[in-house]
């Protein structure tokens, strides 16, 4: 796939594109790129069928227009489905897609906006309060309450933090606590897991 | 069987149908996701969500159109959000050349693989239209109207982004291109 | 008066102030019991006071006393003075008294955790070295206590200068705690710490490990590999040939 070729001298003209042709090597390069990338094994694949199937199963209403009502089969297929994802490596869902079901695990983000630490959290099920706590308040579940964001249900708070390494976890409904899966972690060391966050800046 | 057959099928709740067109596109769709967010862990999740949009919305899917390019307007839509919602802790690292040419060899025992790591590294610091732009006309080979058409911006707009893109991508690989 | 023996004299007068300060059991007391708490009470209580004040003012040693009972409220201002006494920080062993409490977890249970962490943080100094800051020693304690050992502590050392080892610390414990083996996770963590000013690529390493471990097993090491090497070879050009397309060549009918 080449463009059209300009021949004469070509006076670099950033708005000239009739002038750009599609560099040789590095079209090579990037689909050498693609070539060269292992290819997803079977059981990644099938990980992905299930899991979507898997989530569709807890809303057949909005599966498709048309019909609603399930085929006979569809029990049958269900129940395979479902027990091969549960027997699967734990899916891990991100809540961003809008409309589809939550997260199977929590799903956190720390976001430094100038000197504010921004703490956000969206869980797999349903929450009336959730509270930050970690050594910047005394552990203390009434001193950061998180709150829940309109638009997509996450739970959200922001703390000025001073540079350096924090400790912290979340505590819903007041007594369970959760730890972000994917944030780093302090290890259990009598009490039960913790996440750090290290925050920009000097220290 | 046909795309268009598997679609039916799917719509009528056939999961082996769908089983099928997840198998038939899921490398394509991986490869792109992968070098549009240079992290594997980020390209299976994308990918996932999708193919998932791809069967909440197969009531909608026009049999006229490819369902290649169908699926990869999802895919797209699905890499631009996964790009723009990454916070701080998921930021890459930028490279500093300077830094990169001191760094000692690494130690015996990390195997060199045979993936591009330079390259994906280089298409991460595009900006993500114009790596998007790229790799849809590099990679997947597509001409500006279909790029047109998936994306929704015009062509020029789209031969611009590429422009740019190679150039930059070019200035970051440097002398390794030849 | 030296820390140590401030602390037993407060200790012993604590108890006398006890069995003086509690007129049920000395009314249920025998009548030779009872006798020894006819001391003058006048002069315990103030010197009681006085120990008070010259102790509990000292900065690094306060917490809410009122979120612990008592009894471990007491034990754990041995532990900080203990700690105090070593050049130890007591922050974070606050920080870890708190963090029990907050869970609601037995008395005993906060005292061994801070007793550990305390002995944690002292083996981090050793291998860490004394200038290295608070946020370090939390971080190589913590290190230690995930099972991680402090020859390798002092390896990541070598590659920060103190204060500036806090990341490095965090990243390695996380990805050991991900199923990377120590020496790998070791070798993969110092080499990226090395670079200057490699604190995000740290924190890249550890997301991506994160990220991946959940994709199946050996995923996370295979990531952490990928990632180091990226990070490493980025400026040299690859070995790879380049091929024009995916397709397969179709041999010639013959």
């Amino acid at each position: 796939m080449t463009d059209d070729r300009s021949s004469g001298a070509n006076t670099p003209n950033d708005l000239d594109l009739s002038t750009f042709t599609d560099d040789a090597a590095l079209v090579a390069r990037v689909r050498a790129s693609y070539a060269a990338l292992p290819a997803p094994d079977a059981a990644q694949i099938a990980r992905c069928t299930t899991s979507v199937l898997a989530e569709t199963m807890h809303a057949p209403a909005r599966r498709f227009g048309g019909s609603r009502r399930p085929r006979w089969w569809w029990g049958a297929a269900a129940a395979a489905v479902l027990v091969v994802s549960i027997s699967t490596v734990a899916v891990r869902r991100s809540g961003n897609v809008t409309g589809t079901p939550r997260p199977m695990q929590p799903v956190g983000l720390t976001t430094e906006r100038g000197d504010t630490t921004r703490f956000d959290l969206t869980l797999p099920s349903m929450a009336r309060e959730v509270a930050l706590v970690g050594d910047f308040n005394g552990w203390d579940e009434n001193a950061t309450p998180m709150v829940r964001r309109p638009n997509d249900g996450a739970w959200s708070a922001q703390v000025t933090l001073p540079p350096g390494r924090h400790v912290y976890a979340f505590v819903v409904d007041g007594k369970k606590w959760l730890v972000d899966p994917l944030a780093p972690q302090v290890p259990d060391d009598g009490y039960g897991p913790a996440n750090a966050v290290v925050v920009d800046g000097p220290q | 069987m046909t795309d268009a057959e598997l679609v039916v099928r799917t719509r009528a709740g056939d999961p082996d149908a769908f089983g099928t067109l997840v198998s038939r596109y899921y490398d394509a769709c991986w490869r792109f996701a992968y070098h549009m967010l240079g992290e594997r862990a980020d390209a299976e999740d994308v990918v996932q969500d999708s193919f998932l949009r791809a069967y909440l919305a197969i009531g909608r899917y026009d049999e006229r159109d490819q369902f290649r390019g169908w699926l990869f307007r999802i895919l797209t839509n699905q890499c631009r959000n996964a790009l723009t919602s990454r916070g701080r802790r998921t930021r890459r690292f930028v490279q500093d050349e300077i830094a990169l040419e001191s760094a000692p060899a690494p130690p015996l025992g990390l195997a060199t693989g045979v993936e591009d790591a330079a390259l994906v590294h280089a298409l991460g610091q595009l900006d993500p239209l114009q790596r998007e732009a790229l790799l849809l006309k590099y990679a997947e080979g597509l001409e500006y109207g279909e790029m047109s058409a998936m994306t929704g911006a015009g062509e020029s707009a789209l031969k611009m982004r590429v422009k740019r893109g190679s150039e930059r991508l070019r200035a970051l690989l440097g002398r390794s291109l030849d | 008066m030296r820390p140590r023996a401030k602390t037993t004299l407060w200790l012993a007068l604590q108890l006398l102030a006890t069995a003086v300060a509690s007129p049920l059991a000395a009314a249920t007391r025998s009548a030779t019991l009872s006798a020894t708490t006819r001391v003058d009470t006048a002069q315990l209580a103030s010197l009681v006071a006085s120990i008070d004040t010259v102790f509990f003012r000292d900065p690094q040693g306060q917490f809410d006393a009122a979120r612990f009972d008592t009894l471990t409220a007491n034990a754990l201002r041995l532990l900080l003075d203990d700690a105090a006494a070593k050049g130890l920080p007591t922050a974070p062993l606050i920080n870890r008294a708190l963090e029990g409490a907050a869970r609601r977890v037995s008395g005993t249970r906060i005292l061994s955790v801070v007793r550990a962490h305390a002995a944690a943080m002292a083996e981090a100094k050793s291998a860490l070295g004394d200038g290295s800051t608070v946020a370090e020693l939390d971080a190589g304690a913590t290190a230690l206590r995930s099972g991680i050992d402090a020859k390798t502590l002092t390896v990541v050392r070598s590659t920060r200068p103190a204060g500036t080892a806090v990341t490095a610390l965090v990243v390695l414990t996380d990805v050991v705690r991900r199923g990377v083996p120590t020496s790998t996770a070791r070798d993969a963590v110092t080499t990226i710490a090395r670079i200057p000013r490699s604190d995000d690529a740290l924190l890249g390493l550890q997301s991506t490990v994160a990220k991946n471990s959940q994709r199946g097993p050996g995923m996370a090491l295979e990531a952490l590999n990928r990632y180091v090497r990226g990070t490493v070879s980025g400026a040299v050009s690859p070995s790879t040939p380049a091929t024009s397309d995916r397709k397969p060549v179709r041999p010639p009918d013959s």
